[in-house]
């Protein structure tokens, strides 16, 4: 009877299904795990599927007819391709899908992390603005962001049909009539920024075992890039004496005293960076100490693309993916959501520039890469670099600060240098705005009247002065004021943050108790499921020491939490590469294989499926140091 | 424990104990020792209402000795008292008949428990308790930044004597703040070391942590110690030993204890036994999975073939209030020591029996392989016993039961 039932349904089954369909990020992650066919599309849909067929159909034909009202394309700008809609619609299958395509929202957080997987799979690689299809449509203002339970169902319907809102809120207790912000359209400025996809931002985390030189890296191209002058590197230098100091370029980001006297980076050091096509990077220096893993994740869990430094000065090449962090690093990142990969060949220069070292590396690499961690090929590359010495950092830096390409190099490289191969990384297309605000907070401390607080918005968008609820916690707090990274940002849009970018907030009307690494913070109409328990697809990584049996202990690490788990339940597994049907209810679940579990947490906090926010729905369990697994939750429970 | 006075029957085991406790190691061996039905005889504090003729009241605190059938058994980890709730069953002028009472016990409180049978379970409690010259403390900090845990290990009992959990702000360019946070963390867990750890009864103080955090708090401790001039940390210096942990969460404990260096200086201490052959079974299940199994169906599968070398059983079970259910695995234990087998009782106060637990409670190490016991499995399965299915825990049952039967089975 109620109409908005039948079209948050049919939208849940649409966005589960695209999901599948276009895609990308799932079948990569299939291959990742080398097919495991308990993710298979008719399994998955077939409950939601079946009882949307049943009900719904008629349903949905209205719901299409009303589409075109509702999508008020007058404001749509030329960028969005109307035929666009329209493909996506024919490829959809069944009438379902005709009806759906329309009026589901853009799956956004398909695209928000994973634009590239999402070009690989159509085989096509379309320049930017293509490949979001039904991303950015401005219908999407005003469609609903996702389906299951949402309070914002009402977004479905169009304002005039407000006798309806009554329905809903029976159907859905959170729901509360007119309670849904996105139906108050996202400001045209921000739409213009949408549109226009290039202003988004880019996080790229750097990755790799530890003292393969990613500090000592980093500090250089900050220099070479102009963004540290020569005053500061000076007091990085070892010695007071400037004639013989050698510069401690790693000291740039281990700006802690504890790092710099061990020589070790300990902690995620955030800086930005600038280049031509991406005027906003935010650079991750993540640390490689086994360790450390735990901080890394977290760095990793926000990050889009990745750049692992690779030491080729070791002799021991073979001993680089058998053990230590390089191996654990890159399927930490892909399983976090990491999905193009610069490979810089580091301290090349040891090596006297020797172009065979060069290959030798990239072939041990690149099957590694390619076939475990998935990577599509197109998107890995390879750079020969040292960044001790500056070389191949940056090609168009000040000459004092460059060092020249040695002719050993030059001889046989023509290929971009570190800054040029970072400005050729895929932008990630900003995603439907519309969906629910999601910023994962990534550092807290108490300053002045309110609490200061850095995050990303992983979903949504955010203006200043917006009250927001604190999850897990579920306080409320106002975001007095708001500042972004970088001062390229457009004027018009400093009081607001939109999804991909990372912003330091003020909070006031909350304790700094209160808000902790790993908050949440939602708009209160539309909170997060806060759950201890989820089902769970997980990669099982090869060589475990003891396998997962029902009731071990692990570490769920989520964006920047880490909770004690348990695993309390094996649903099924199969052994990776082989073509079987999934165990089910194993008895264990042993090395090298995928599984569908359930996990079962020690503190409620925060979770969402995969398919509804990425950010949310993707996680890393470790035991006693060691990384077991990597995941997605399929469903909160 | 001390044991003042036991008249147990040869023949069917009825009999009474009079029992002193006198560690806290003591009232967890009593909540071991007690079972639903028991009768329970200890001096106790109650609330005497008395009415007057004319109908006013007057209420007075008495102290008196109770005799109750239990009903209820809790243990309280954190105050370290094991409470008691049922029926009042001895003649008293105060109290009634079969009024709710709730005892507790604590340490230095005489108290006496009568049970229609001591089984050997029961018997073998009991002579733990009595010779607890095998008790070595420990103490230990497992830390990661922002994240605490003070622990104190002793035979039987892991208590989490303080859990500190501050936000440490990130590094930033020219900002004190995650220093300053630094030190606050450090300093309440200097806090609560001082706070919690009785030094003349600790033999070693392990700091664990991942990365450098356990170094900087020792520097830490160190110079804090001399300026604040804490005795206790400054004589007790020697004591402390720095070792490696991959968290700060407490089932991290597990880690250390696992380390040969660190088990080296522990060998004494049941934990660290314990530990050992939980790693032992795990390494098993993986490297030959037919000689490793868990679940209770399973476990007495591999008893009925003789096979069982080891068996790891949590003390959960033993206290589980179903009789029925606990006399299936005191017959189980009964069973593997009589072919020759060795039983491992984990006490679910440690991480390690808190682990086993998680897998079902028990869990068994062959003598020989029997991989075609999930087929005998499946074959049980099959038969229209029900006992059977009360207790399997494994493939054929739905998951929600299983977990429901685990979760009775544990007694809770």
């Amino acid at each position: 009877m109620s109409r908005h039932r039948n079209v948050r349904n049919m939208i849940a089954e649409d966005d589960y299904y695209d999901d599948y369909d276009d895609y990308d990020d799932y079948d990569d992650y299939g291959d990742y795990g080398a097919g495991s066919s308990s993710y298979t599309k008719p399994k998955s849909g077939s409950n939601n599927n079946a009882k949307g067929k049943t009900n719904n159909t008629p349903k949905q034909n209205q719901a299409n007819k009303k589409q075109p009202q509702v999508k008020q394309n007058p404001k749509t700008p030329a960028a969005t391709p109307s035929p666009s809609t329209a493909a996506t619609g024919t490829t959809s299958s069944g009438s379902l899908g005709v009806g759906l395509s329309v009026a589901k929202p853009p799956p956004g957080w398909g695209n928000t992390t994973k634009p590239v997987a999402a070009a690989v799979n159509k085989g096509v690689s379309k320049p930017p603005p293509g490949w979001g299809t039904p991303n950015a449509t401005p219908s999407a203002a005003i469609s609903p962001p996702s389906g299951w339970g949402k309070p914002n169902t009402t977004a479905a319907t169009p304002p005039s049909n407000t006798p309806n809102t009554n329905n809903t809120s029976t159907q859905s207790s959170t729901a509360t009539p007119n309670n849904n912000p996105q139906s108050v359209p996202v400001p045209d400025i921000l739409q213009k920024t949408c549109s226009a996809g290039q202003e988004s931002q880019l996080s790229v985390v750097v990755i790799g075992h530890v003292d393969a030189g990613k500090s000592t890296m980093m500090g250089q191209l900050l220099y070479q890039a102009g963004l540290i002058t020569r005053q500061q590197t000076s007091k990085v230098t070892t010695s007071n004496n400037t004639a013989d100091s050698t510069v401690q370029w790693a000291w740039l980001l281990d700006e802690d005293e504890g790092e710099q006297t061990r020589g070790v980076t300990m902690q995620i050091a955030t800086k930005t960076l600038s280049t031509p096509r991406h005027p906003q990077i935010v650079l991750l220096d993540a640390p490689g100490h086994a360790d450390f893993v735990p901080t890394m994740i977290t760095g990793a869990a926000s990050a889009d693309a990745g750049l692992l430094v690779v030491d080729a000065s070791s002799a021991n090449l073979d001993g680089m993916l058998q053990k230590g962090q390089t191996k654990e690093h890159i399927l930490l990142a892909r399983g976090l959501g990491v999905s193009q990969l610069l490979v810089c060949i580091n301290k090349l220069d040891v090596r006297e520039w020797s172009q065979s070292v060069y290959n030798d590396i990239q072939q041990r690499l690149k099957p590694f890469l390619l076939q475990q961690a998935g990577f599509a090929p197109k998107r890995i590359r390879f750079i020969p670099t040292s960044g001790l010495m500056g070389v191949n950092i940056m090609k168009n830096a000040n000459s004092k600060k460059k060092a020249p390409p040695p002719a050993a190099l030059s001889s046989w490289y023509k290929g971009p240098s570190l800054y040029e191969a970072i400005d050729a990384f895929m932008p990630v297309k900003s995603s439907n705005l519309a969906e629910p605000l999601r910023i994962i907070l990534s550092d807290v401390y108490a300053e002045g009247k309110g609490v200061a607080a850095r995050g990303k918005v992983v979903q949504g968008f955010l203006k200043t002065g917006e009250k927001l609820v604190v999850l897990p916690i579920g306080d409320d707090a106002k975001v007095n004021s708001l500042q972004h990274l970088h001062a390229t940002v457009d004027d018009k849009r400093l009081d607001y943050a939109i999804v991909g970018e990372t912003v330091d907030l003020v909070l006031t009307g909350i304790d700094s108790v209160r808000v902790a690494m790993g908050s949440l913070l939602a708009r209160p109409q539309q909170r997060p499921p806060v759950s201890l328990k989820c089902r769970a697809k997980i990669v099982v990584m090869d060589d475990l020491a003891v396998p997962i049996i029902r009731g071990a202990q692990v570490l769920f690490h989520i964006h920047h939490l880490d909770v004690p788990a348990n695993i309390s339940n094996l649903l099924s597994m199969t052994k990776r590469g082989a073509k079987q049907q999934p165990k089910a209810r194993p008895r264990a679940i042993p090395s090298s294989s995928t599984a569908e579990v359930e996990i079962t947490l020690s503190d409620k906090i925060c979770m969402e499926s995969f398919q509804q926010c990425r950010a949310l729905g993707r996680f890393v369990l470790r035991r006693s140091g060691e990384t077991i697994a990597v995941g997605m939750i399929e469903q909160v429970l | 424990m001390k044991i003042l006075k036991k008249t147990i029957s040869a023949k069917d085991g009825q009999g009474t104990v009079l029992l002193r406790p006198e560690t806290d190691e003591d009232l967890w061996h009593a909540y071991n020792l007690l079972q639903e039905g028991d009768l329970v005889r200890c001096t106790t504090v109650r609330k005497v209402v008395k009415e007057s003729s004319t109908g006013s009241t007057t209420s007075s605190k008495k102290r008196l000795m109770l005799t109750i059938k239990v009903e209820r058994i809790e243990f309280d980890s954190d105050v370290l008292e094991v409470r008691l709730s049922g029926t009042n069953v001895g003649e008293n002028e105060l109290v009634r008949l079969g009024a709710y009472h709730t005892l507790t016990l604590e340490k230095h409180q005489n108290f006496s428990i009568d049970k229609d049978c001591w089984d050997p379970i029961f018997l073998g409690i009991l002579d733990e308790a009595a010779n607890p010259d095998q008790q070595a403390e420990v103490a230990a900090v497992v830390m990661q930044p922002g994240l605490a845990h003070v622990c104190l290990i002793t035979g039987n009992l892991t208590v989490t004597k303080g859990r500190i959990e501050t936000n440490i702000p990130k590094k930033r360019t020219g900002s004190s703040q995650q220093s300053k946070a630094i030190q606050r963390f450090f300093n309440a867990v200097y806090q609560s070391i001082l706070r919690n750890v009785d030094f003349t009864r600790i033999k070693v103080i392990l700091l664990a942590s991942p990365g450098f955090v356990k170094d900087d708090f020792w520097n830490f401790l160190l110079t804090t110690s001399v300026r604040q001039e804490d005795r206790p940390l400054i004589e007790n210096k020697h004591k402390f030993v720095l070792c490696k942990a991959s968290s700060g969460h407490k089932h991290a404990l597990e880690d250390v204890l696992s380390d040969p260096a660190i088990m080296k200086q522990l060998t004494e201490t049941k934990v660290a036994k314990e530990v050992e052959i939980l790693n032992t079974f795990m390494r098993t299940l993986n490297d030959d999975p037919d000689r490793a199994y868990y679940g209770f169906h399973h476990v007495t599968q591999a008893q009925q073939s003789l096979a069982i070398e080891s068996l790891l059983v949590t003390d959960e079970l033993f206290r589980n209030s179903n009789v029925k259910k606990r006399k299936q695995y005191v017959q189980l234990a009964e069973n593997v020591k009589e072919a020759g087998g060795h039983v491992y009782i984990f006490s679910s106060m440690h991480v390690s029996g808190q682990q086993l637990a998680q897998v079902s409670g028990v869990a068994a190490i062959l003598r020989f392989p029997l991989p075609d016991l999930d087929e005998l499995e499946e074959l049980a399965a099959a038969g229209p016993e029900d006992d059977d299915k009360d207790d399997d825990e494994e493939e054929e049952y739905d998951p929600e039961k299983r977990i429901r039967e685990d979760v009775a089975d544990m007694g809770l």
